[in-house]
């Protein structure tokens, strides 16, 4: 008898506990293994790009369901910086917004952790490492709850959220398909080990944007060294055109003190702008070119596409993984759009009285087929005779096709003496001009066999002789 | 038999191993420790030979050019070039005034890709024309026959019979060579 009752309850109690395992408590216990997520993960809509009105909450199911989340299609990922006010800044509705406009049936989500990105800078980089786990944690259910691929999921990090983005991406269960850095943070970060910032093996691919490097490494905002596989330098990376003072004291007469966070961080926030004016004006995308410094670059000597040395700037980046990190460069406008177009211009000049002059200003004017660029000023630290130059200049008009071009030397000011007694100048032949973006070689001849440029006079004019594209034939 | 046979050597090209489509992420890093300051001169002198060494080793007949650099009105070309497949003969003449008076000077070369354009620019006639026929591109006060009375506008395929007949068998010869190489 008593034996049959303990065997009564042992059933029931196996039953019981069979039947709960099955309802409320699993729920309620995976809920509790995520209840140390302290991020919060807003799907925004290209309705309201600018309020988090959904959460999705890694545990909940139905939280997916009724933020009408999108399996099929790609996520965005969008991971703040540190942050003053503890409030969104203002480039998050525009970045979302431009997303959504460039892929509509996206999923953007916000990534908030704005109550850790208010402390003091060290203590917020810190956290960078928890709010990484958040987001890999929530990667990972997705993925084991809805199946959902990681191939679809592009984390873009800014500042401090761009080595979360790198942190989350190593402890997912995959890798995901892409990580943007916009101008990965560069305090606590630029001599930390791969692990614990951005690096290129946090996702299958990972570029990155360096627009505010200003200063020696490790106390500039953004980090100088390469985290990714590719890592573009716009203006050199150390500052952006339009971030100056006097740039900023415009604005704010223009648009009040609302914008004024952002002026601060004005270098650091572009690359943001300059992601989302590559996601707006997609069928112009502006090139960056691989070279091995910024002087190079400066001296036109590095507008090559051939084996992937060239690059679109952004959301259309060629996946390119060389086997180590390859900086790239550009120049850009001070606003969007930001393309420009690059050439290289080699000049040689001649003489029969050898002459050597410092520190020299010029003007150069493109005539094309479409438009022209007058008056370009550059100067060359050094002319001397018989001796050839390369520089870099752009243009901020697409002019088409090369046809003319016209070179002034510039005198010294208004009223100089040395005009008086004018050198003998030099003789110019042809000029050499290589246009990154179309890839194309142009010679420019003098009409009368050799051209006179002399400090002060009257321009140089040069017709076009010769051309040549750079990417045909490639076998 | 013989149809087989024929079925036999097309399926054979067909299925020759083209370079893969696929997008090229390996990046070679090759060559990569040259510094970019290379001549271009010389680039040009490298790029130059291979042009006539034509991918496939087949035989073509060449488009042949002059390549003069801005040459005065009175003097003639008398550089001609082979030029590479795809590519077109080329005019550019220029009418202004310079420091020495007014000129005219042209200059002819084989171009990779050649736009017809008449634009005035600082005060200078700037006039581009393409042509596709051997030794084509003569300026028209220097051409012995009745070219392009204007010299403006693209010159359409001026040659006898014979050329004609030649560049439709390049294209047959060059849509037989796609068909070949460009399956996956």
């Amino acid at each position: 008898m008593e034996s049959k009752a303990l065997i009564a309850l042992a059933l029931a109690v196996w039953l019981q506990s069979l039947t709960a395992s099955r309802g409320g408590v699993a729920a309620a216990d995976q809920r509790r293994d995520f209840i140390d997520i302290e991020s919060k993960f807003a799907l925004r809509t290209p309705e309201d790009t600018a309020e988090d009105t959904c959460h999705l909450i890694p545990g909940v199911t139905e939280s997916v369901a009724t933020c009408h989340f999108n399996h099929s299609s790609k996520t965005f990922m969008v991971i703040h910086g540190w942050t003053v006010t503890g409030m969104y800044e203002s480039w998050v509705p525009k970045l979302v917004a431009a997303l959504y406009k460039r892929e509509p049936d996206s999923n953007v989500i916000v990534v908030d952790w704005l109550s850790r990105a208010q402390q003091h800078y060290p203590v917020s980089a810190g956290y960078t490492k928890l709010v990484g786990q958040d987001v890999a944690r929530f990667i990972n259910w997705m993925e084991e709850e809805f199946n959902y691929p990681l191939d679809n999921v592009h984390l873009l990090g800014y500042s401090l959220g761009a080595h979360a983005a790198g942190i989350a991406g190593s402890l997912t269960n995959k890798k995901v398909n892409r990580i943007t850095g916009l101008d990965p943070a560069g305090p606590n970060f630029e001599y930390a080990e791969a692990p614990s910032r951005l690096s290129p093996d946090d996702a299958d691919f990972v570029d990155v944007l360096h627009t505010f490097t200003r200063g020696s490494p490790g106390r500039s905002i953004g980090i100088q060294k390469p985290v990714g596989h590719v890592d573009i330098y716009p203006n050199g990376g150390t500052f952006q055109p339009g971030c100056n003072i006097g740039e900023a004291i415009r604005v704010i007469a223009e648009r009040g003190l609302g914008d004024v966070d952002q002026l601060v961080k004005c270098s650091h926030e572009r690359s943001i702008h300059l992601f989302i004016d590559s996601l707006l004006n997609e069928e112009n995308p502006s090139k960056a070119y691989r070279c091995s410094s910024k002087e190079a670059f400066e001296k036109g000597l590095c507008l090559s596409c051939r084996k992937n040395r060239c690059n679109n700037l952004g959301y259309e980046i060629n996946k390119v993984r060389a086997k180590r990190s390859s900086k790239m460069y550009l120049k850009t406008r001070s606003q969007m759009p930001y393309k420009v177009f690059h050439y290289q211009v080699k000049i040689h000049f001649s003489g029969t009285e050898s002459e050597t002059h410092t520190n020299q200003a010029f003007e150069i004017s493109l005539y094309g087929t479409v438009a022209e660029s007058e008056n370009i000023p550059f100067t060359l630290p050094e002319v001397s005779t018989n001796k050839t130059y390369s520089f870099l200049i752009y243009t901020e008009v697409d002019i088409g096709e090369l046809l003319m071009l016209k070179l002034k030397w510039k005198s010294d000011s208004y009223f100089s003496w040395s005009d008086w007694w004018s050198s003998p100048g030099f003789a110019i032949q042809k000029i050499r001009v290589k246009a990154g973006e179309t890839q194309k070689k142009v010679i420019f001849c003098s009409r009368e066999k050799v051209s006179h440029l002399q400090k002060g006079k009257a321009p140089a004019v040069f017709v076009k002789c010769h051309d040549k594209s750079l990417n045909k034939k490639s076998g | 038999m013989k149809a087989l046979g024929a079925v036999l050597l097309a399926l054979l090209l067909c299925g020759r191993p083209g370079r893969g489509q696929t997008q090229q992420e390996e990046e070679e890093e090759d060559e990569d420790h040259r510094p970019d300051d290379y001549d271009e001169e010389d680039e040009d002198e490298v790029e130059e030979e291979e042009t006539n060494r034509l991918p496939g080793g087949r035989s073509r007949v060449l488009l042949r050019c002059y390549t003069c650099q801005s040459l005065p009105r009175d003097e003639r070309c008398n550089l001609t070039q082979n030029c590479s497949h795809g590519q077109t003969c080329t005019t550019l003449i220029a009418h202004g005034n310079t420091e020495s008076g007014l000129l005219t000077t042209h200059s002819t070369w084989c171009a990779d890709s050649c736009q017809p354009i008449t634009k005035t620019v600082e005060g200078t006639q700037v006039t581009m024309t393409c042509c596709q026929s051997s030794l084509c591109n003569v300026p028209p006060w220097q051409s012995s026959q009745v070219q392009d009375p204007t010299g403006k506008g693209a010159g359409g395929p001026r040659g006898s019979s014979e050329t004609v007949g030649t560049a439709l068998l390049l294209n047959l010869l060059a849509g037989l060579g796609a068909m070949g190489a460009g399956r996956p």
